[in-house]
């Protein structure tokens, strides 16, 4: 009895037990799934955000004057932002569009870019779980307005000129710039305007309206 | 296993297509092709990089950098460098050290992540699981011994209330 109650043989006697040995291997079933499961690392959503911003980062100041009107050689001034929520570094690039009142724009439904050729593009590799913000500076260096129809001829982005545009509208004078956020598929080598997200495809696109005057 | 097939496959594909941009490609003007498949193999071996763990933030800075170089070409309008030959030699030579280092970093990360999981399986979880199994079972037979002790009582009080 002396013997049984000394610590160290109640200590043998518990780590012997089946009670002990029965609750060691159910803890160490549920802490080694846990540990497995931790080793698949993969966030649940993967997307990516495109927004554009005003000159002061927020969704105000697009245009440099009221009621979206611009004028010949006046700058429109936004930042584009992008963030990653792939799971993994992504290398973006955004495209920028000129479209008149008719011509189609990109697909939500279909994830399809415009037909449309862009004017520019700034590509950029962005980090898991970043933002890259990317200045734009847009003017309108060319504008033809004859018999109710404007014509947007050149346009000079971030410093890059694009001239021989002829992007023309009717009385309403009212043009699109249409962003779009494209990702490089390193199976294909090209830049796409999907991703994968699950079981679907995510696609990401802005558009700004101006009045030209 | 299959991330080291992966990796054997990015070096192998890496170390075959990649190339250092002589005059006769800048003479010819395929170095913007050249530059875009030196960019090419840079990303995948960041990705490959990234996957298996390791910190790529100063790759993604010098990829970055290097399309600048690139930008700077293509526009003509020269900041970093003076010139469209020694923009486009820049971002090429910087995109080759990026696959290179990214090749090193990846064997470290691989290590370091092998290592982290050896330690987690062969140490966390059994001491852990030891440290809990005892803490329950030490705490059910305290449990048990007072219910007993308790139940002790009460025969003992109604023996002594007859």
């Amino acid at each position: 009895m002396f013997f049984q109650d000394r610590p160290s043989a109640k200590i043998k006697g518990t780590l012997t037990s089946s009670l002990f040995v029965l609750v060691f291997a159910s803890t160490f079933a549920i802490f080694l799934t846990l540990a497995y499961a931790n080793l698949d690392d993969a966030p649940g959503d993967r997307f990516l955000t495109l927004s554009t911003l005003g000159r002061n980062l927020a969704a105000s100041e697009y245009y440099p004057r009221e009621g979206g009107f611009v004028m010949e050689n006046e700058t429109l001034d936004w930042n584009v932002q992008v963030y990653n929520h792939m799971g993994g570094s992504e290398y973006v690039a955004i495209r920028i569009k000129l479209l008149n009142a008719t011509q189609q724009g990109p697909d939500d439904r279909m994830h399809l870019s415009s037909p449309v050729d862009h004017l520019y593009e700034a590509r950029h590799l962005v980090p898991d779980d970043a933002t890259w913000t990317m200045p734009v500076s847009i003017t309108i260096k060319e504008l033809e307005i004859s018999g109710g129809n404007a014509t947007i001829n050149a346009i000079v982005i971030n410093g890059e000129e694009i001239t021989d545009l002829k992007v023309s509208n009717g009385k309403e004078r009212d043009f699109r710039f249409v962003i779009e956020l494209w990702r490089h598929d390193v199976d294909s080598g090209n830049f796409i305007f999907t991703w994968p997200s699950g079981q679907e495809s995510g696609s990401a696109w802005n558009q700004i309206q101006i009045r030209a005057r | 296993m299959l991330s080291e097939l992966a990796m054997i496959l990015v070096t192998l594909t890496v170390g075959s297509s990649v190339t250092s941009i002589d005059g006769d490609a800048l003479a010819t003007g395929d170095s913007r092709e050249l530059v875009e498949a030196t960019a090419d193999q840079a990303l995948r071996s960041i990705r490959a990089a990234e996957a298996s763990g390791a910190d790529v933030s100063s790759l993604t800075e010098r990829f970055n950098a290097a399309l600048g170089l690139q930008q700077q070409a293509t526009d003509n309008a020269f900041t970093s460098c003076s010139g469209h030959d020694e923009c486009i030699i820049q971002a090429n030579d910087m995109l080759l050290s990026i696959v290179d280092e990214s090749s090193a970093i990846r064997s470290d990360a691989t290590a370091g992540k092998e290592a982290a999981n050896m330690l987690t399986f062969t140490v966390y979880v059994p001491v852990s699981s030891f440290i809990v199994s005892v803490a329950i079972v030490v705490l059910y037979n305290s449990w048990k011994s007072r219910r007993a002790r308790k139940f002790e009582a009460l025969v003992i009080h109604e023996k002594e209330s007859h």
